[in-house]
């Protein structure tokens, strides 16, 4: 029986082949060896969402579940929510500038419960979206949607 | 004559196994996806209120509880109106008098506010009317009886009944 030697194809395809078993198993050691990464601990996040008109105060709720608007992905449940009038700086005649609420506008701020691999900086959500403090996140409950800047996070202590 | 034979008869090697691996693995991905985005499993009786400010209040009774609503882009129906609440639109400003931010009356314009029922699909976690996103805090240019504006979904609950 005659051997059959390997022709240019299937050689583009062994190299396929191994670039992608070679990239899964690299992101997966990755993921692994990534220093101060601790997995699936639980965290509370706060996502302070600014200058929102005051009909919106009563639209999140704790128990609800957060998603990432691009992806669809789930970001944790809301375990808290607060929200307090804006305060806008007013000029007088005598140049004197002074803080006043702002009835129709608030900042509501969510503090969102969330089993997480987490590092100093930050934490991931699934496998590869790495979110931390200062990020701007558009994310989305089954009645609302809204962008809000993270604020912060910390472990949960029960 | 027996070369023919011998390439009739070349039995399967593992390049072959793979790229017939490689051929369902693609095939069943695409039909995951196709089937996902093609056939939304679930549905909701949805209840929500949209607001649309600036209304003359000459247009504003034209809105009536038996009107139709239709999303201008798409002229997709949004859901039967339930109900119309007419209020005067106001405004928030600073009154020096008083020291404090105070809200004050557009004169001649309304807020409208319209509470549909409808049927969305759901996806994600989200309701959906056509591609429509029925979702507080997002807009919609709507058809009305007098003119088309923009409407801001303000609130939204899912139907027990």
């Amino acid at each position: 029986m005659k051997n059959k030697k390997l022709n240019i194809i299937d050689i583009i395809i062994i190299t396929a082949l191994i670039l992608v078993i070679a990239a899964a198993i690299s992101r997966a050691v990755i993921m692994n060896r990534m220093p101060d990464t601790v997995k699936d601990r639980e965290i509370l996040y706060k996502i302070e969402l600014r200058d929102v008109d005051g009909i919106y105060r009563d639209s999140v709720k704790p128990g609800d579940s957060l998603y990432i608007s691009e992806k669809a992905l789930y970001c944790g449940t809301v375990h808290e929510v607060s929200a307090s009038h804006v305060k806008r700086e007013v000029v007088y005649d005598d140049g004197s500038v002074s803080p006043h609420s702002d009835p129709s506008k608030v900042n509501i701020v969510l503090t969102v419960l969330l089993s997480a691999d987490t590092s100093d900086d930050g934490f991931y959500i699934g496998s590869n979206t790495f979110l931390s403090p200062g990020q701007q996140i558009a994310a989305y409950t089954k009645y609302f949607n809204f962008t809000g800047k993270i604020i912060d996070f910390a472990d949960f202590e029960q | 004559m027996d070369s023919l034979k011998n390439k009739s008869k070349r039995s399967f090697n593992i390049i072959d196994a793979l790229i017939i691996l490689f051929a369902i693995a693609a095939i069943i991905f695409s039909v995951n996806v196709i089937l996902s985005d093609m056939f939304v499993s679930d549905s909701a009786k949805v209840t929500y209120v949209i607001k649309i400010d600036g209304v003359d209040e000459r247009n504003a009774e034209s809105i009536t509880e038996d009107s139709e609503l239709y999303f201008a882009s798409s002229r997709t129906k949004m859901g039967s109106v339930e109900n119309v609440t007419y209020l005067p639109e106001t405004v928030t400003v600073f009154n020096y008098e008083s020291d404090r931010f105070v809200n004050t009356e557009l004169a001649g314009k309304c807020s409208v506010y319209i509470t549909l029922k409808a049927v969305c699909d759901v996806s994600n976690n989200a309701y959906l009317i056509g591609s429509h996103i029925i979702s507080a805090g997002n807009t919609a240019d709507i058809l009305l009886p007098y003119s088309y504006d923009r409407a801001e979904i303000i609130s939204v609950s899912e139907s027990l009944s």
